[in-house]
């Protein structure tokens, strides 16, 4: 690989590490509260409710949100 | 994370992520189905006097078979039953029950009816369905008490199989149903009306509470819309309240709250207005047209009943309700 092709390849690396910086700093915030909402709830349902003889049936009157 | 639900059983309408639980405690999530966790899981099973419910003009002196699962889709400060209402399934013990064994045992032990009550039905609507739809194979009658907080559609889906409705209209503000029950008071109303033309006995419940829905000015709109939009006919029940759960701070209602209550209730052209939860007067049923007295009751027990094939006893009026 000529230098010339390098330090391409260094700029579009340095180009994709700063967004993904940014980006993390303005939606890591929701991104982790959400993953760890999502594993708190799942965790309470596989490590409680399932234990407590509570077996799903399926509801009426819902909808999928899209 | 996505498969987002929205439920559509009461006008809360909660909008659950994946393992998220509604607010009435008994609905999840999963992978983007919704699920009752309290089918066949009742948390109360018991035989009631139908008077308790109550019912005063739906087959007396017989015995509702009751059932009841945890969970309520409001969050009223009086709750009388919290400690099932404001629990979450997994913390109250329950029983296997399925619809099948519910009826097997109304049939055992006698009962004439099925009732759906101690806290709202509406949270058990599945298994209050299948019951209430098998319950009719077996000539059960189907009842509820119920805060009358659902939707319409599941409503109307419900009717056809429910036999009577006792709703709490708990007061006629708005105000209160937000600032007391966590509610609205408008989807109550309109449970009332669909019920009604449904064809669905009902009678009403009203909780008097000092300071809170005592203003009798209000409590005659309240009974005036009842008389406009049900009928004459519909039978009233003010019941006393007592200091309990987040409203310890309050007095229990003074008798003489009630009297009023039942008087401005029987000056609005209602037929049938009863006091409850007070030992003394107002629990009896007299013949709108003579006044002859029909049925006697002290507590939850029927002393005497002059209603013959649904007619006053005594100069042949038609009374209304179901009795036989
Ligand atoms: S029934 Fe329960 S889950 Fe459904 S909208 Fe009402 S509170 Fe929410």
């Amino acid at each position: 690989m000529g230098d010339e092709k390098k330090f391409r390849a260094l700029l579009v690396s340095a180009a994709l590490l700063i967004a993904c910086i940014f980006s993390y700093n303005i939606f890591g915030e929701y991104l982790r509260a959400d993953i760890f909402e999502y594993i708190k709830r799942r965790a309470y349902y596989e490590n409680v409710l399932k234990n407590k003889g509570l077996d799903l049936r399926e509801g009426m009157h819902w909808r999928k949100k899209q | 994370m996505g498969d987002k639900v929205r439920c559509e059983l009461c006008p809360t309408e909660c909008e659950l992520d994946n393992y998220q639980i509604g607010g009435c405690r008994t609905r999840i999530n999963k992978s983007g189905v919704l699920y009752s966790l309290v089918y066949g899981k009742p948390c109360s099973v018991a035989i009631d006097p139908i008077e308790k419910k109550p019912f005063y003009h739906f087959l007396p002196a017989t015995a509702a078979f009751s059932i009841a699962t945890a969970g309520c889709v409001l969050d009223c400060k009086f709750c009388q039953n919290y400690q099932i209402s404001q629990a979450r399934p997994e913390e109250v013990d329950h029983k296997d029950l399925p619809p099948a064994d519910v009826v097997r045992q109304a049939l055992y032990y006698g009962c004439r009816s099925i009732t759906y009550t101690y806290t709202e039905p509406t949270v058990f609507y599945e298994y209050m369905f299948d019951t209430a739809k098998l319950a009719r194979d077996f000539k059960l009658k189907n009842t509820m008490h119920t805060c009358g907080y659902i939707n319409s559609r599941p409503l109307r889906e419900l009717a056809p199989f429910m036999d009577a409705a006792d709703v709490d209209l708990k007061a006629f503000t708005e105000d209160f149903y937000s600032r007391i029950c966590g509610g609205r008071l408008r989807p109550v109303l309109d449970t009332l009306v669909e019920l009604k033309k449904a064809g669905v006995w009902i009678e009403i419940t009203n909780l008097v509470i000092p300071t809170l829905n005592d203003d009798i000015k209000k409590i005659s709109e309240m009974t005036a819309w009842i008389v406009n939009n049900l009928g004459r006919d519909v039978p009233l029940h003010f019941s006393r309240f007592f200091p309990y759960y987040k409203l310890k701070n309050l007095p229990p209602t003074p008798p003489g709250t009630l009297s009023d209550a039942r008087k401005a209730a029987l000056d609005s052209g209602l037929r049938y207005v009863y006091i409850g939860n007070l030992a003394g007067g107002g629990q009896n049923t007299s013949c709108h047209k003579c006044g002859r007295l029909l049925v006697e009751r002290s507590g939850f027990r029927v002393n005497q009943n002059n209603i013959i094939n649904g007619r006053c006893g005594s100069c042949g009026t038609g009374i209304p309700g179901v009795w036989g």
